[in-house]
């Protein structure tokens, strides 16, 4: 079964280019807008992979990570955090609290689509 | 709009030449700006451009149309990182890309990207030219919102006022030519000239990519093949 990933942006256009970084590897895509929505569809789905951005207005990716983080169904979860070369001061903070991985924005779409491979392991 | 002497006083007023846009666009436009400006006619408007600079610069770009984004169609990067630039740098490690009506520099910043993944940003040559001063000045800051183009793009970039479709192509030849989104909202008469300017412009084997609504008429009478859904490239001698 296709690999399900969860995408949790608040920009339209992030999202869009997510969702075509990742088009040619065919995988379940799940959207969200904002902290509670990732939350929400993160119970609800289970996803294989979590691409979480960093700064979001409410709940921050942050929040979110240390959220899921904090849920024994989740916490395996592989996450994927979407940051900007302004906030690397909060990588620190992802990565103490969890974070599988960073990509730096900007990212080329085959630059996503090889770093989510390698976090999915081979799960296609 | 009233008649065609008002468009080209607003475009005197502007420092842009109207004639070059598809009229019904200029109309359009025009339209906004009434609205935005809180005027009712033309006249209103040509009276503030030539005395407020402010409001020059927000018609201009009104009619330029700066919209741009990082990695913008998605699509076509993915062609251009999988294919199109291999091939391009497996022929030669020196790449010179040029891209025509640049916008913001967003464009040429990811192709600056996709060349640095690729190991082959240091040797390439990247220009980007637009009509507008003030894009540029975007181009060169490199910051869009929360996301900040490295020094080691930026450096590597340059930039220059160019009116493409009066003023032609700059000195290359250029093994990328990116023009995407810029013919759509030029006459007919001048898209033909912009094409034939851009298609000249192209090294041998160089590629050229337009936006993802764009299309060359006929590309075999500009010396060109098609190699993708918006790419097309010169045929070598």
């Amino acid at each position: 079964m296709a690999a399900t990933i969860l995408i949790c942006d608040n920009e339209d256009v992030l999202r869009e280019l997510v969702r075509a970084s990742l088009a040619p590897a065919s995988y379940r895509l799940v959207e969200a807008r904002d902290g509670d929505e990732a939350l929400e569809a993160a119970r609800r789905e289970r996803p294989d992979l979590v691409l979480l951005d960093m700064m979001m207005p409410g709940r921050s990716g942050l929040d979110v990570l240390a959220e899921l983080r904090g849920d024994p169904e989740l916490a395996a979860t592989p996450v994927l955090m979407l940051t900007a070369r302004t906030q690397e001061g909060d990588r620190a903070a992802a990565a103490a609290a969890g974070a599988d991985g960073f990509v730096s924005k900007p990212f080329s779409p085959q630059e996503l689509a090889e770093v989510v491979e390698r976090l999915l392991g081979g799960k296609a | 709009m009233a008649a065609d002497v008002t468009r080209g006083a607003l475009g005197r007023a502007a420092g842009l030449d109207l004639t070059a846009f598809r009229p019904d666009h200029v109309e359009e436009r025009v339209r906004r700006a009434l609205e935005r400006e809180g005027l009712s006619e033309p006249a209103e408007l040509l009276r503030l451009l030539r005395h407020d600079s402010a409001a020059r610069e927000r018609f201009r770009r009104l009619i330029a149309v700066p919209v741009s984004g990082l990695f913008r169609d998605p699509a076509q990067f993915d062609l251009l990182e999988r294919e199109l630039l291999p091939a391009l740098l497996a022929e030669s490690p020196r790449l010179t890309v040029w891209s025509a009506g640049c916008a913001d520099g967003s464009e040429l910043y990811s192709i600056a990207l996709v060349l640095e993944r690729l190991g082959a940003l240091e040797e390439s040559v990247l220009l980007g030219s637009d009509l507008l001063e003030e894009n540029l000045a975007v181009a060169r800051r490199g910051l869009y919102g929360e996301v900040e183009i490295r020094p080691a793009l930026r450096r590597q970039a340059r930039w220059e006022r160019r009116d493409v479709v009066r003023e032609g192509a700059p000195p290359g030849p250029w093994r990328l030519v990116l023009c995407r989104n810029l013919a759509i909202y030029l006459s007919a008469a001048a898209r033909a000239e912009l094409h034939t300017t851009l298609a000249g412009a192209l090294a041998p084997g160089g590629v050229l990519m337009l936006g993802r609504s764009e299309r060359l008429v006929q590309p075999a009478a500009l010396g060109l093949v098609r190699v993708g859904p918006h790419a097309y490239q010169r045929a070598r001698p």
